[in-house]
């Protein structure tokens, strides 16, 4: 497993909330799946510790969950963005963006004496 | 915003919890179920699919504990389950539990009944007006070895000092004779300036306060009653003001109360009754006979002791142009003392308190490390079960909070039961600790007293849970859970830590015991001390005959020869002593004299001794010693006649060299005639036993009768029986003549020694209380030491070790924590008891006797708590140990 990197609590909500953006309605296995086919099993996810975060995202109203049934038609909690959430996703995303740029620069060499 | 929505919905995850549980159970289920058919479709065997898919996902139970942490509120919920969950362990344990509450409330209700003595004495502000800017004012006279000051003194200060607001003054009190309101009575006045009420900022709760006018020579006689004579003497009626009293035949017109809580501000004075104090409004030193006055003053603000001490120091010195020659010789070296008002009153007794509150304290402390230890234990035999919640996912926070809560829960029920202990202690205290602390205010449990139990409450929760939480919370998961045994192998570790804490609770009890075995000596040597005079079997009565009334000596003598034929003819009655100044009553009067054949002293200069008037059979009654000459008989009875008897120390003193007998020396001024010594009797210690005898006289009380005589009567039984027959034989000659003092010499004698005797009683309580814990804290742990190796005592015993192997080795456990307590203890003993030394009498604070004895005692109930688990270790049948494991 070596080289896979750790997910720490911030940002693991803004993926669980641009998952559940992307693919809409979702069960917390799938948002676990989604996540590690994304970061092309860069990610090392124990995927116990998703269950809290969406309880947290729950919590505080940026997504809402219902049963349902998947798509082998078993009985499973399915999660989707709520309003709040959408509003929360944009305006996290863009502060991300702005942090990986202004960390880009940083990082870019030569670029200063442009 | 969000956060605060977040919180709301976790207030309400609090309940319907079974059904959220369900739920929670059936999302993990659901997620195994699609992650193994998912491996499945992938290929992967069936045992491994369900295998990988847990491991992913990082424990089922691990998960729905994270998931639970987050829910709901779990601070509250994990604290009612570990509520909850500690009160069902106490419940399991109710030794431990009974014991351990026990140890506390008793700890806890000590401590806090001894706080709320030093809360009323020491910490709570005096009762008047912004009480930190009263001060006390005094002048020591190094001639006289005596603090007074002489009215002209006072109104020198009153009319010329810049730095104070106000100043007043009072005498030292005196005892009048209250008649036409019932029965006559003897009662307590103090004669006040105008102004003492307002300085202290108290106003009559009925009634006004004097005026200035009635505080002046000649003023009218005016009287404020305390509010305790107004409702006992006068049923507390409201329209008492403008009414008389007679007070020594004299009438006075009272003008108000007191109110009920009004305590005046001097421990010594105790009035029912306020007078005016009527003084010369100019400072004049030629006046034919001078008051000594008591001073009180209130500072303004931002001036500080000092200045005012120096400003009052140099209007004192002025003084000395305008006085009398004979003053000046007196005032040689003269200093002014200012002093807070607080510290005057309760400066002495501060440091018995303090002591008390530390000793008191350790005995909590000793408790606290007993029931720590206990818990050690307790804890280590539940490591299995603390394994086995780390297991399924407790983190070490969450086992400490367990720990913890337990640990609180005790504490707050010993702390709930302390308080009880201390409204018990609290009732005890008021009646029995020394007037000392009395007399300064009420002693209740107030906030600030409520405030301190429950911080040592608090405290030592923390002191007895920390630690076996700390060590508990930490189990090694696996090894625990292989052993099979409940003791496991992690418990030597805390076997060290457990003789740690046994050592320091032997070592805080041993000097606890140091100073309880202190006092005990000091207290014996002081109940030891020869008085000087027989207090069996001895009755006394005091009465004092008005001078309006008994105007010539001749009347005086004719009321006391006739008190002295009724009561000597009482059956039961041995003999009659009548004296001016009984021991122990700190009543005494004070002359100067001269002896004939040495230069002429100045005036001022001149020594000073007690006089004590008494009849023929004074010595007799009190079987004083005579040692030379002879003791006086009827002859000396005649006023003309002039002898005079010595005590030994006066003899020692002023006739170093030569017999006294038959030397003479005369009394007061230069011209009065002189008086022929005829004996020399044994010292009497007057005002108490810890004061040694002091040089002392007497002279025939027939020459000049004392106006206030005690009487003390020599009975063949109990004195008290007689009380009533020689009070009526006082009554009988005079009706309007109160008796007063009745009492027992032997009463006199206890109640002289109440201080002491009180400190020693608390102290060796407290001393017996830390002996008894600390030794069953020595017990528990070597108890503990041999639980703990049953098995390996069986294999010793079974290879053929003898009783005196096993013995021995439980007892070299047992000797080297005793020792090294003990010698903790000895070494912190003999750092602290000097502070003892305030209180001790004739002993030194680090008397090696007591060291010793203290020593030994420990050393001895310790050994002896160490032999029976030894002997016990002895029994351990080798199949039962071996079988076990």
């Amino acid at each position: 497993m070596g080289e896979r990197a750790d997910v720490w609590q911030g940002t693991l909500a803004l993926m669980v909330l641009k998952t559940l953006q992307a693919l809409g309605p979702l069960h917390g296995y799938g948002i676990a799946r989604r996540m590690e086919q994304t970061s092309g099993h860069l990610l090392a996810v124990n995927y116990g510790t998703l269950y809290p975060a969406l309880l947290k995202l729950e919590q505080e109203g940026y997504i809402s969950s219902e049963w349902g049934a998947s798509d082998n038609n078993r009985k499973a909690k399915y999660y989707k963005l709520t309003r709040a959430g959408r509003k929360q996703l944009d305006k996290e995303a863009r502060e991300w963006e702005q942090t990986t740029e202004i960390l880009a620069r940083f990082l870019a060499p030569g670029k200063e004496s442009a | 915003m969000r956060r605060v929505r977040g919180w709301v919905f976790r207030l309400g995850e609090l309940f319907g919890k079974e059904q959220r549980e369900r739920e929670l159970a059936a999302e993990m289920e659901s997620h195994l179920q699609m992650h193994i058919e998912d491996n499945l479709r992938a290929g992967i065997a069936p045992e491994q699919a369900r295998r990988e898919a847990l491991m992913k996902l990082g424990g089922i139970e691990q998960t729905k504990e994270m998931i639970r942490e987050r829910r709901g509120l779990p601070m509250i919920e994990v604290f009612l389950q570990d509520l909850y969950f500690g009160a069902r362990m106490l419940r399991k344990n109710p030794g431990f539990s009974a014991i351990a509450v026990m140890t506390l409330a008793l700890g806890i209700g000590a401590n806090t009944a001894i706080f709320s003595v030093v809360n009323t004495v020491l910490v709570r502000p005096l009762p008047y007006r912004d009480p930190g800017k009263l001060v006390w004012v005094d002048e020591y006279w190094p001639r006289m070895n005596d603090d007074m000051v002489p009215n002209p003194d006072y109104t020198k200060w009153n009319l010329h000092n810049h730095h104070f607001e106000e100043m007043a003054a009072y005498d030292g009190g005196s005892q009048v004779n209250l008649t036409g309101a019932g029965e006559p009575e003897r009662i307590e006045s103090v004669s006040v300036t105008a102004n003492l009420l307002h300085v202290l900022g108290v106003k009559p709760s009925l009634g006004r306060s004097f005026l200035t006018e009635e505080a002046q020579l000649g003023g009218r006689r005016v009287a404020l009653l305390s509010y305790g004579l107004w409702k006992r003497k006068f049923g507390g009626d409201p329209n008492i003001s403008g009414k008389a009293v007679t007070l020594n035949k004299e009438s006075y017109t009272v003008i108000g109360v007191m109110p009920p809580d009004f305590r005046f501000p001097d421990r010594r004075a105790n009035p029912q009754i306020l007078l005016a104090f009527q003084l010369p409004p100019k400072v004049d030193w030629t006046a034919k006979s001078l008051a000594l006055t008591q001073v009180i003053g209130r500072v303004k603000p931002g001036v500080t002791l000092t200045q005012a001490n120096a400003e009052l120091a140099a209007l004192s010195q002025q003084t000395n142009a305008d006085i009398p020659a004979m003053f000046i010789h007196m005032r040689d070296g003269l200093q002014v003392h200012v002093t807070g008002l607080h510290e005057k009153l309760v400066g002495d007794v501060r440091p018995t308190l303090l002591i008390l509150l530390a000793a008191v304290a350790f005995v909590l402390l000793i408790g606290c490390v007993n029931i720590a230890n206990v818990q050690l234990a307790r804890t280590a035999s539940r490591q299995k079960e603390l394994a086995v919640r780390a297991a399924i996912g407790a983190g070490r926070g969450r086992l400490l909070r367990q720990l913890l809560t337990e640990g609180a829960l005790i504490a707050a029920s010993g702390g709930v039961a302390g308080l009880l202990v201390a409204a018990g202690g609290v009732r005890l205290l008021r009646a029995y600790a020394p007037t000392s602390f009395l007399q300064i205010g009420p002693i209740t449990i107030d906030t600030w007293v409520l405030f301190f139990a429950f911080g040592i409450t608090c405290l030592t929760a923390m002191v007895f849970g920390t630690v076996p939480a700390l060590r508990a919370s930490k189990p090694d998961v696996i090894a625990n859970l292989k052993e099979g045994r409940v003791v496991s192998e992690g418990g030597y570790g805390q076997h060290r830590l457990r003789s740690v804490l046994v050592i320091s609770e032997l070592a805080l009890a041993v000097v606890v015991l140091v100073a309880s075995g202190l006092l005990i000596r000091s207290f014996l040597r002081l109940s030891n001390v020869d008085p000087g005079f027989d207090s069996n079997n001895l009755l006394t009565v005091s009465t004092a005959l008005p001078e309006t009334k008994y105007v010539a000596p001749a009347q005086r003598r004719a009321f006391f020869e006739e008190v002295l034929q009724r009561v000597s003819k009482l059956p039961g009655v041995r003999s009659v002593a009548l004296t001016s100044s009984l021991p122990l009553t700190n009543y005494a009067q004070i002359d100067v004299f001269a002896i004939e054949g040495e230069p002429n002293k100045p005036a001022g200069t001149r020594p000073m001794t007690p006089v004590e008037h008494v009849n023929p059979g004074y010595f007799r009654t009190l079987r004083i010693a005579l040692l030379e000459g002879r003791v006086f008989d009827d002859t000396d009875s005649r006023p003309e006649t002039r002898v005079v008897i010595l005590n030994k120390v006066f003899a020692q003193r002023f006739f170093p060299n030569d017999d006294p007998i038959g030397k003479r020396i005369r009394f007061g001024p230069t011209e009065s005639p002189w008086s022929t010594i005829v004996g020399v009797v044994g010292n009497v210690r007057h005002t108490g036993p810890d004061r040694e005898a002091e040089p002392q006289v007497y002279v025939p009380y027939a020459g000049n009768p004392p106006s206030t005589a005690m009487l003390a009567v020599r009975t063949d039984s109990d004195p008290r029986n007689l009380a009533a027959v020689v009070r009526d034989q006082v009554t009988a000659v005079d009706t309007e003549q109160p008796v007063f003092g009745v009492s027992t010499m032997e009463q006199r004698v206890l109640d002289s020694l109440s201080g002491p005797r009180f400190n020693t009683t608390l102290l060796g309580f407290f001393g017996f209380v830390a002996l008894v814990l600390a030794v069953g804290g020595v017990y528990g742990v070597v108890a503990y030491f041999v639980a703990l190796r049953t098995h390996e005592f069986g294999i010793r015993v079974a290879l053929g070790a003898s009783q005196r192997n096993v013995v021995g080795m439980v007892m070299t456990q047992g000797i080297a924590m005793t020792a090294a307590g003990l010698g903790l203890g000895l070494g912190g003993a003999f750092a602290l008891t000097r502070y003892l030394s305030t209180l001790l009498y004739g002993i030194r604070p680090t008397d090696p006797i007591t060291f010793a004895g203290v020593a030994l005692i420990l050393a001895g109930a310790a050994l002896l708590a160490c032999y029976i688990p030894a002997r016990h270790a002895t029994r351990i049948d080798p199949m039962v140990a071996l079988r076990c494991e």
